[in-house]
């Protein structure tokens, strides 16, 4: 077998607040191989979000360690990190966070200039937002775009510098139903096409149905799914 | 093209959208600064270079003098035509006199140029204000509009003139001998801009010098007029060396040296107060950078997650900066550039709505705004703008890149 892209072991984080610390995840083991995809639900608060940052090396876990390949996180300087993060994981967030001054395929380019992948950069970011169904679109500013093609240009975004695991915070959040079965149909077939593996921040139980594997967070406990 | 310096960029100057506000007033404060010192300090070397030119027009820009009279002039002004940086090399005998006119006295500097050079008549000409350089000859004399005006001498009129060999003459005879004075005609009256020549001086004949002072053949030195590109100073030691001694050169510097530091202590004095607009203005680039910052919190996050180090965020901010600084001082060149060439328009139109015209005839002498573009200077300016500009981008950037990735992302 493989050696995992990402591993999570006892992974435990809490926050301080005015109420005294809330324990947000405790003791959080997961194993992310080439090619896997995995859901990961919970209720709001949970911790989800937490725990995809904490896998994405934006946030340093409090207890237990997060293993890249085989060097953990822990000992990297963010600068470091930050270098292995644009090879590596690829985000997508609920909110699209794409850039307003730059058109679609200007900002899926981005992803490219800032992993350093500039070789054919604006041919392959033309060719991915075809297979994302914007090749008529790829002029178009964010703000005239709607939700679903929104999501699209921040999917081939993350994808154009070719990770090896796709991270997606409730890529659908934001999406009525259609345009997010539409949207995640296509999410997965990409990730399956560039055996990319892909962790999926999701309330929908359908979509969390799909993937490989199953988790919820329960109180900072991840717990396998059904 | 590195990521954050396209980012940086498009920030700016975003495609098919409105040419964003803070942009505008950044690069606006800027470009007024940059303009404002330009046209100031140009403007500055102007008078500075129009007063340096009078000065060496009336005084030469070396005189070869020896402490004595001197006697053989066309010898030595041979000897200085032959050399290279020597242009024109005339003698010249200078003192003082007193004029009386209408019963009013006055006592004026008196310079006795040589009437054979065309070059020394050629200047006078050029200040003239009335009369005519044919007219002027041993009988005659050109008087400085400030004279002119104390004196109320018009062209055409009679002076008397006195000279102190006369008041010797007078002492020496106990009385006996009656004062006779030597009475001119006002050939000319001039004006040079530079206040002292033209306050109290009064030009004649060589000869006719020679005979107001018995100077015989003699001359108390040679006016020396430089080629252009050699400098006064160096210039002056190695004709001293040249001629060798008893001869030695003295420059328009360190007779009137004084005024001209003057005019450079304005001109630097006037660059650091209006620097204050620049560094103001790079406050305006701080504070709109550090709003842009906050309004774009959450896409710095989105560049972290991407896998951008904290390093070039803050490249992304500071570049920003440079560029806003880089295109306040192009269109602030090009503003300045413009004031400067219609400087003359503009002052005229200033003085005739304030109703104050000719007032910089009255008060400088110059009937224009006089105005020098030196580049050693404009380059120093534009340089300045720009370093002040990215410093103002240092904070705004370092506030950037220490923005916590997970935060950022969260923020609203």
């Amino acid at each position: 077998m493989s050696e995992p892209l990402i591993e999570a072991r006892e992974v435990s984080r809490q926050f301080e607040s005015v109420e005294g610390s809330i324990k947000v995840l405790q003791g959080v083991d997961l194993c992310i191989n080439p090619g896997n995809t995995i859901s990961i639900q919970g209720e709001s608060g949970s911790g989800k979000s937490t725990l995809l940052n904490i896998l994405a090396g934006l946030d340093r876990p409090d207890g237990g360690s997060v293993v890249w390949g085989s060097s953990d996180i822990a000992n990297q300087s963010s600068s470091k990190l930050a270098r292995i993060r644009a090879s590596l994981i690829g985000m997508v967030f609920q909110s699209y966070y794409l850039v307003p001054e730059l058109r679609a395929l200007e900002n899926v380019m981005l992803g490219g200039r800032i992993s350093g992948m500039n070789t054919d950069l604006k041919e392959r970011s033309k060719a991915l937002l075809e297979k994302v169904g914007l090749g008529e679109r790829m002029a178009s500013l964010p703000a005239t775009l709607s939700g679903g093609e929104r999501q699209r240009v921040a999917i081939a975004r993350a994808l154009i510098s070719e990770p090896k695991v796709l991270l997606a915070d409730e890529p659908t959040g934001n999406l009525d139903e259609a345009t997010g079965d539409s949207v995640m149909g296509m999410l997965q077939a990409l990730c399956v096409d560039a055996n990319v593996a892909l962790v999926l921040v999701t309330h929908n139980t359908n979509y969390a149905a799909r993937m490989d594997s199953a988790w919820i967070l329960r109180q900072g406990v991840l717990e396998k799914g059904s | 093209m590195p990521w954050y310096l396209y980012i940086a960029l498009r920030h700016l100057f975003p495609q098919g959208k409105r040419f964003p506000v803070y942009t505008l007033m950044s690069v606006t404060g800027v470009v007024l600064g940059e303009a404002v010192l330009m046209v100031v300090i140009s403007v500055f070397n102007g008078f500075g270079h129009e007063i340096r030119t009078r000065i060496a027009d009336t005084y030469g820009d070396l005189r070869i003098v020896t402490g004595d009279l001197i006697y053989n002039t066309e010898d030595l002004s041979e000897r200085l035509k032959s050399m290279e940086s020597v242009e024109s090399a005339v003698p010249y005998a200078h003192g003082l006199v007193m004029l009386l006119h209408k019963n009013k006295p006055l006592a004026p500097m008196v310079e006795g140029i040589d009437v054979r050079s065309d070059e020394e008549l050629g200047k006078y000409e050029e200040y003239l204000l009335a009369g005519n350089m044919d007219d002027f000859d041993d009988d005659s004399i050109l008087v400085s509009s400030g004279l002119a005006d104390q004196l109320q001498l018009y062209v055409g009129g009679e002076v008397e003139m006195y000279t102190p060999l006369m008041m010797l003459k007078l002492l020496e005879s106990d009385g006996k001998d009656m004062l006779l004075p030597r009475s001119v005609r006002v050939a000319g009256i001039f004006q040079t801009g530079w206040q002292r020549a033209d306050e109290n001086t009064v030009i004649c004949t060589l000869r006719l010098m020679q005979d107001l002072y018995n100077l015989g053949e003699g001359a108390h030195g040679v006016r020396v007029e430089l080629n252009e590109g050699y400098e006064i100073e160096p210039e002056s030691r190695s004709i001293s060396d040249a001629l060798g001694r008893p001869f030695f050169a003295r420059t328009w510097m360190d007779t009137h040296g004084d005024f001209l530091s003057v005019v450079q202590l304005e001109k630097r004095m006037m660059f650091f107060l209006l620097f204050i607009i620049v560094i103001v203005a790079s406050f305006s680039i701080m504070s709109s950078l550090l709003i842009f910052v906050i309004r774009k919190t959450r896409e710095i996050g989105l560049f972290a997650a991407m896998g951008a180090t904290p390093r070039q965020v803050a490249a992304c901010f500071c570049y920003q900066g440079l560029f806003i600084g880089i295109t306040g001082t192009i269109f602030g060149m090009g503003l300045g550039f413009t004031l400067i060439h219609f400087r003359n328009h503009i002052t005229s139109t200033i003085s005739r709505i304030l109703g104050v015209a000719d007032s910089m005839n009255q008060i400088y002498g110059f009937s224009y705004l006089p105005a020098r573009v030196e580049m050693a200077d404009m380059i120093g300016i534009a340089l300045l703008s720009i370093l002040v500009a990215t410093l103002a981008g240092l904070i705004p950037a370092y506030k950037a890149s220490r923005l916590d990735p997970v935060e950022a992302l969260r923020s609203e």
